[in-house]
């Protein structure tokens, strides 16, 4: 089933949780709601789910508009942050609670329950309760109540951030293959950015109510629209510099505080027609700075080292920024050491200071 | 040492404390098993005549009374007040923790008020509106009575239980198929549980022991064991080891419903998620 929120907004009094959402995500499709808590995301999948009703704009279901659609009527399976499993039944009664709401027979509940148990590997448990469960146990129970009702669409409510690290990884790549197994419509709401970008086809980031980007993972690390989203993305995140443009015989510079970089020529021009103002935010990411003690580029200073184990996260420092940059654990380097720093001018970003927009996408 | 001193020191004073309740509680039980006594305390002979009652009617002036028939006025009359607390403040109680209504705060305040008030001074009101409504000297229509005293702070008590269901439990239960009703009576009546035996008890309890009421609306016609253990203290002769066997019987129930309950009652709701089980 396709979605298509148009100009969604839900106001809380005077709170806009989510302010003029436009998305559309295709049937199949794996998507996840991305943010900081309190940005909306949440509200976004209840409002979707039809336990909130929008205060403006309208969501289709395929061609159709849903807003005044009971919640049961959706073709809905939702899975909850605390799973909300009925502690009074067991395990099979949870799972088959909406069969039996539906009034279907009782063979049938056993043959679906059977089939949906087996999908996630908890055949073993139907007559359990609930607290004889372990986490990861009663979030696949969870999982059961939502998919045996056959649902068109999947709403996932930060399902694993209850979860140990761990089993968290082994959960996301599970439901991961189950969602592509069954390729059921499914939003994914989430605050772990390395969840939402590794389970998700498409990404929507979204802050204080409003979307950010909407696009898939690879274009949200290495094109992102907003200084929000490129600071939202990646871990250890991106070093953010202010920078001033400058012009000089016809080339361009960044000058910031005690660093200076001349920018390609492409890039100027694009620079040049995108910026309103000279205030810029520089950005490169950690993997894109390299470091040698050839004496190439800006002298810096070594402030301190963490091993990673694949690499080392080296935090340097010239004149008043830090920075933090990705080297290969075979560049054997301490902390007060002179190093010199090159930035990969291919994979830079810049951003208007004040609207915090990319100047370099179209 | 000065440690073991100030130990030694609040279980003698709290000792000293208890010994008139274990004075009282001594007497009354040597009251009711014994055939006589002297100087207050001191049985003469132990025995179970004072509970003759049991199997012979009581002479309750030129009648004789048997007490079963009270008894079982007196439980018709406790768990009709016992099952209209537990079914309105269930109501009202998912009510008040669910659902966003106007002057939802002004009315939870206003039982605050009304608990605040005692039941003494609606009794006059109260025996009106029984007359005009034909409730007077009933049962079921003084139970009603009753009931409505210890409601609004059973309304209280009623979504403090409500409340601790977390949202998400009621929201998938919505997502499930579930109307508003089948959410309270399919979810969170059987979630809450042990709320719904205290209520039931607060409500059973609190009539089963009560006497004004009972006295004023009530007596005469029906008797219950409150207000015929007070015709016993009011005739010529008093037999404190019948008075002390007839309570002893009294307390009976209210114990038996503890013992039994208990468990449920210690229990504190289950919640839906991990932990919190």
């Amino acid at each position: 089933m396709k979605v298509i929120l148009k100009d969604l907004s839900k106001h809380f009094g005077n709170v806009k949780a989510v302010n003029n959402l436009n998305l559309e995500i295709n049937d199949g499709e794996f998507i996840a709601l991305l943010g900081p808590s309190g940005c909306g995301k949440t509200t976004t999948l209840l409002t979707v789910a039809g336990l909130y009703k929008p205060t403006r704009g309208y969501i289709y279901f395929n061609d159709r508009i849903v807003n005044e659609v009971s919640p049961k009527d959706r073709k809905i399976g939702m899975v909850f942050q605390s799973y909300a499993l009925y502690p009074h039944m067991t395990v099979f009664d949870n799972i088959t609670f909406p069969l039996k709401l539906k009034k279907t027979p009782r063979e049938d509940r056993k043959r679906k329950a059977l089939d949906v148990a087996r999908l996630v590997h908890i055949e073993g448990l139907l007559n359990r309760k609930p607290a004889q469960l372990s986490g990861g146990q009663q979030q696949r129970v969870a999982l059961c109540r939502a998919l045996i009702k056959e649902p068109e669409i999947l709403l996932l409510d930060e399902p694993l951030s209850n979860l140990d690290a761990k089993l968290r990884a082994a959960m996301r790549s599970e439901l991961k293959r189950l969602q592509k197994d069954l390729s059921i419509t499914t939003i994914f709401v989430t605050h772990d950015q390395v969840e939402a970008m590794t389970m998700a086809d498409r990404v929507a980031v979204m802050n204080e109510g409003v979307l950010q980007q909407f696009s898939n993972p690879d274009e949200l690390y290495n094109y992102p629209k907003s200084l929000f989203v490129a600071g939202f993305i990646g871990s250890p995140s991106i070093n953010l510099i202010d920078v001033s443009l400058a012009r000089s015989n016809g080339k361009f510079f960044l000058k910031g505080k005690g660093v200076q970089i001349e920018l390609p020529r492409e890039i100027s021009s694009r620079v040049e027609s995108n910026s309103l103002s000279p205030q810029l935010v520089f950005g490169i990411r950690p993997e894109h700075i390299t470091v040698n003690q050839k004496k190439e580029g800006i002298k810096a200073e070594v402030y301190v080292v963490e091993p990673l184990g694949r690499e080392n996260l080296v935090t340097i420092k010239t004149s008043d920024i830090s920075l933090k940059v990705l080297t290969s654990p075979t560049l054997k380097i301490g902390p007060e050491e002179k190093v010199w720093i090159d930035f990969n001018l291919d994979k830079i970003m810049l951003f208007d200071k004040e609207t915090g927009r990319s100047l370099l996408l179209r | 040492m000065k440690k073991v001193l100030g130990k030694w020191t609040i279980y003698i004073s709290l000792s000293l404390i208890a010994i008139p309740f274990l004075v009282m509680y001594i007497a009354f039980f040597m009251q009711a098993f014994s055939k006589g006594i002297t100087l207050g305390v001191i049985p003469q002979k132990f025995g179970f005549s004072n509970f003759s009652f049991l199997w012979n009617p009581i002479p309750w002036g030129l009648e004789r009374t048997s007490i079963w028939g009270i008894f079982l006025n007196t439980v018709l009359f406790a768990s009709i007040s016992g099952f209209v607390v537990t079914i309105v403040c269930t109501l009202a109680g998912y009510a008040l923790s669910r659902l966003e209504f106007r002057g939802k705060v002004f009315f939870l305040s206003l039982q605050l008020m009304l608990h605040a008030i005692t039941g003494q001074i609606l009794l006059i009101a109260i025996f009106f509106l029984l007359f005009y409504t034909k409730l007077l000297y009933k049962i079921p229509g003084v139970a009603l009575a009753r009931a409505s005293l210890e409601i609004p702070l059973g309304i209280w008590m009623a979504k403090g239980f409500f409340d601790t269901v977390p949202w998400d439990v009621e929201r998938a239960a919505i997502m499930d198929g579930c109307t508003r009703f089948q959410v309270w009576y399919m979810i969170f009546l059987p979630i809450i549980k042990p709320g719904i035996g205290a209520l039931f008890i607060w409500g059973f309890l609190f009539a089963w022991h009560d006497f004004i009421y009972v006295y004023t609306l009530l007596s005469g016609t029906v008797p219950l064991l409150s207000t015929m253990l007070q015709g016993l203290l009011a005739t010529e002769v008093v037999d404190y080891g019948v008075i002390a066997a007839l309570s002893f019987f009294y307390m009976l129930p209210p114990l038996i419903l503890f013992v039994f309950l208990q468990k449920v009652l210690m229990k504190a709701p289950i919640m839906g998620g991990k932990g919190i089980a």
